[in-house]
């Protein structure tokens, strides 16, 4: 009898299956349909792939994961993971489902903006939501993006009336809980013309079960919108947590996001940044604080498509133990996107042998009046610096918080809200306390 | 400056045709079209080779056959058809040359018409050239002073028959045969080349130099340089290659082998200059060319300077592993496109021992549609404790229809290395023109004196007589806009 064979891609697609999604309306099936169908054909992430080179996901394809609604949630475990202080609109998703129990939902139409979950926004607000959902991650080539869209179970959706700014930041909490949960949480924001908002995105686990994240962020920033992003990634050691995050800005708009992947087993971030408008601006920051043996790879693509914008990018790195960090960044200028400033540094300190640093920053540029610059370093403490604070009768420990502090400050500073700047900080502070 | 000026300049700059292109007709001996075991076996027994050599051939056709063409090099261009090429083009042996005067009168016409001509270089600069014309060394000068020093400078078929032991050794040591597609090609069809040893404490009084041309119409040219410098030895060896215009696109796959033991030093330049093809893009040479350094014992230094003005398509990274303790790799590079060439190149540079050192430079230049790209690795490896790299790439633009792009690997594995790299890309400033012109200098002479500033730091590593040539090559590649 002629056995079928299944590859380990096959029997994780298979796990995924058994949500039902009929219910959704047919432009939305739709576009589950096209993601199964490019799945079908792409193969699991491996190093063969350009892209995936220094990152091995094999593990992920070979482990039980599925969707799980969560049973039995505690309000304190809930609790325990927002933001102290932090006055903010709540959304809290567990396992990739909405829990409205915990969230803030704001849907009355005289209201300048709209924030409640996708699904229902799929229904009350389809005409908002069906010109932007899906439409930035159509990319065929991409397994995990096309993963969320054919599996994604409910997420955030903001949406910001022309002119309107909102009063307070909007937190989004994505929580996991259970075992070999895979978790697809997809936010959809949009800001329409010169509005401002700000969300923050925070990734947790409840336990130290193993799980799959694979969460997105689709935002579409509209002519002289400002949307400031921040995200925070903090799960269990046993966590894979791959994301994608999708930019598209019209005219003299502005785009800030500031990465802080802190723990997790493997972090994957791919941001995807479209300047489709003049005169806009793009910001992307990452601070990478590691230790054990966290692997985080942060890839990042920067398309220039219009001329006089603007790109910042600015991550760095310091990795203890046996961590390891992968920075992949691309600038893509166009051939009309004249008079461009792109920039992108990359800045790596390594205090363990067994830690190690890839970095790939790359550009690509088809326009002439362009200024493009990048930088990537990979050292130590300087030495002079840390003799000046030890000759000063600091610990050599106290020397290099010091440092250190300095060092990634540069790009926590760009964090502006000071609630959410404290959370990060003692994250951060938590990866070193084992200095020495 | 107007638009239109602008446009004028671009249009005269990406119109200048190859100088150098013409055809001299030398009688060759043809190997048939195609590549199977029997052109092996006929090549080799072309050349007398020993039975060895033959197997090391085969057995790289045997690799060959199991690899594919790679493609991920930012060029796209038609794959050549390896069974269309004809593997083996010699001028008809004559024998053994006493002196210049036996050599073909048509061969010597083409150098001069090159501006290099041997008699001229042989008094002029010391420098002993070991012409290879097409795939056979057919003029060895100056062997006779270098051979007291035991410096060794001969074609690599001589090579293969009056130091079998040598080559036997080195050959393969840094470039194996199963490296890449093109380096197993060459392993298995490489016609001749050059091969160089510099004995113990000698330091070469001369600088080595070669002269490559591809001339029989229809052939692929398989080029393997293989140099060995002993314990606190020295040599600076120059390659430089200006070929025929032709319309049919060309395959040149050459495999260059460095090896450098403890105290000793190579620097290896070349100006390449092969037919780029015309305006269109049509005709012009694919240079497929694996070069690598092995520094492989303590305090080694290799350093690659290239100039690069021709070919259609070209792919070339020298390379150095840093293998040995305290020892130096260098990678000087300018690389000039126009019109419909594509260029992509870079280094690599591995660091295993303790306390290497790399820098890199490169610059390239871009005109008329042509696309030029930087890809470079510096891997620092656990054990080179103390490693130092640099890396400094910068692209310059000359009209809005041609692309620079940048794709460098930094891997890092351990904490007491500094890595360093930093890329810029612009276009000539319309300050600079502008701050020029207002003294007097013409727009185009001001873009030659911009381009050559940019361009300095690699030149100034060239060896002088070599650096003239190659200014020149760079003045008629940017011709109309560059002096």
């Amino acid at each position: 009898m002629a056995t079928l064979t299944l590859n380990d891609k096959d029997r994780f697609l298979i796990n995924q299956e058994g949500q039902d999604f009929s219910h959704e309306a047919k432009t939305f099936i739709k576009i589950r349909e096209l993601a199964l169908k490019n799945l079908k054909e792409l193969d699991f992430p491996s190093k063969k792939l350009e892209d995936w080179k220094y990152t091995n996901v094999r593990e992920v394809s070979k482990t039980e994961f599925r969707p799980q609604s969560a049973i039995n949630i505690i309000d304190e475990k809930i609790s325990a993971h927002k933001i102290p202080n932090l006055n903010a609109y709540v959304l809290v998703f567990v396992n990739g489902f909405f829990a409205p129990k915990y969230s803030n939902t704001i849907e009355q139409k005289e209201s300048g903006f709209i924030i409640t979950n996708l699904n229902k926004a799929k229904k009350d607000f389809i005409k908002l939501v069906e010109p932007h959902l899906g439409f930035q991650t159509r990319a065929k080539d991409q397994f995990f993006v096309n993963l969320n869209s054919a599996f994604s179970q409910d997420g955030g959706f903001i949406y910001v009336k022309p002119n309107v700014q909102l009063d307070k930041p909007i937190h989004i909490i994505n929580l996991v809980d259970g075992d070999l949960v895979a978790s697809y949480p997809r936010n959809l924001i949009i800001a329409e013309k010169c509005s401002e908002v700000q969300v923050i995105v925070s990734y947790e686990t409840i336990d130290s079960n193993s799980a799959l994240s694979n969460v997105i962020n689709e935002v579409v920033v509209g002519e002289g919108a400002n949307v400031k992003l921040d995200k925070i990634q903090n799960e269990n050691l046993n966590t894979f947590h791959v994301g994608a995050d999708f930019a598209k800005q019209q005219k003299n708009s502005v785009f800030t996001i500031n990465t802080i992947p802190a723990n997790a087993k493997l972090i994957r971030n791919n941001l995807n940044i479209i300047l489709d408008g003049t005169n806009s601006v793009a910001n992307l920051y990452g601070a990478v604080c590691l230790n054990g043996n966290i692997h985080v790879d942060n890839q990042t693509y920067v398309d220039h498509a219009k001329p006089n914008c603007e790109s910042n990018e600015l991550y760095k790195a310091v990795l203890n133990d046996s961590a390891t960090n992968v920075f992949n960044g691309k600038i893509y200028v166009n051939k009309i996107a004249q008079k461009t400033n792109a920039f992108q540094s990359n800045a790596n300190i390594i205090l363990s042998d067994n830690a190690s640093s890839n970095a790939k920053p790359q550009l690509e540029i088809y326009a002439d009046d362009v200024k493009c610059s990048h930088g990537c370093t990979i050292g130590q403490f300087d030495d002079e610096a840390l003799f000046y604070l030890r000759s000063r009768g600091m610990r050599e420990s106290t020397a290099q918080k010091v440092l250190l502090d300095a060092f990634i400050g540069e790009v926590l500073d760009n964090i502006k809200t000071e609630p959410v700047r404290e959370y990060v900080d003692e994250l951060i502070a938590e990866n070193f306390n084992s200095l020495n | 400056m107007s638009m239109s000026d602008e446009d004028k300049i671009i249009e005269e700059a990406t119109s200048g045709e190859y100088k150098y292109g013409f055809v001299s007709n030398i009688d060759s001996e043809l190997a048939q079209k195609g590549l199977t075991e029997e052109t092996i076996r006929f090549i080799s027994n072309k050349k007398n080779e020993p039975e060895w050599l033959l197997e090391w051939r085969l057995k790289a056709f045997e690799l060959w056959k199991g690899m594919e063409e790679p493609n991920w090099a930012h060029v796209s261009y038609p794959k050549p058809n390896f069974q269309d090429i004809i593997y083996y083009a010699a001028p008809k042996p004559k024998k053994k040359y006493e002196s210049l005067d036996e050599v073909d009168p048509e061969i010597l016409k083409t150098f001069e018409r090159l501006g290099v001509p041997i008699n001229e270089q042989k008094a002029l600069a010391g420098v002993a050239v070991d012409v290879v014309m097409d795939s056979v060394s057919v003029a060895t000068t100056f062997k006779e002073k270098l051979s007291e020093l035991g410096i060794i400078f001969c074609s690599f078929s001589e090579a293969v028959k009056e130091y079998p032991e040598l080559i036997k050794k080195y050959i393969g040591s840094v470039v194996p045969q199963a490296d890449n597609f093109y380096s197993a090609l060459n392993s298995a069809v490489f016609s001749d080349g050059s091969f160089c040893y510099i004995p113990k404490g000698v330091r070469c009084p001369m600088e080595l130099s070669t002269y490559f041309r591809i001339n029989e119409a229809n052939t692929g040219q398989f080029e393997r340089t293989l140099i060995v410098a002993e314990e606190g030895s020295y040599v600076s060896y120059l390659e430089g290659c200006t070929a025929p215009q032709r319309d049919e696109n060309q395959l040149h796959a050459a495999v260059v082998e460095i090896v450098a033991m403890k105290d000793s030093e190579v620097k290896y330049s070349t100006v390449q200059n092969w037919y780029p093809g015309d305006k269109k893009g049509r005709g012009g040479i694919y240079n497929f060319v694996t070069k690598r350094g092995l520094c492989a014992e303590e305090n080694s230094k290799i350093s690659w300077t290239q100039v690069e003005t021709g070919s259609a398509v070209t792919w070339k990274y020298p390379s150095c592993i840093l293998k040995g303790d305290n020892s130096v790799g260098e990678f000087f590079s300018v690389a000039v496109t126009n019109n419909m060439q594509q260029a992509d190149t870079g280094t690599k540079m591995i660091h295993l021992g303790k306390n290497t050192k790399s820098t890199i430079v490169s610059k390239g230049i871009s005109a008329g549609k042509s696309q030029n790209s930087y890809r470079g690795l510096v891997k620092v490896a656990k054990g080179a404790k103390g490693a130092r790299n640099f890396s400094q790439c910068d692209s310059l633009l000359i009209g809005d229809r041609c692309g620079a792009h940048t794709f460098p690997y930094i891997e890092c594995q351990n904490k007491s290395a500094k890595v360093e790299h930093e890329a810029t890309t612009s276009k000539i400033g319309e300050d600079q023109l502008f701050y020029c012109n207002q003294r007097g200098i013409k727009t185009d002479k001001a873009i030659g004196l911009i381009v050559n500033g940019f361009c300095k730091n690699v030149m100034d590593n060239l060896p002088m007589e070599f650096a003239i040539e190659a200014k020149k090559l760079l003045e008629i590649s940017l011709e109309g806009s560059v002096g």
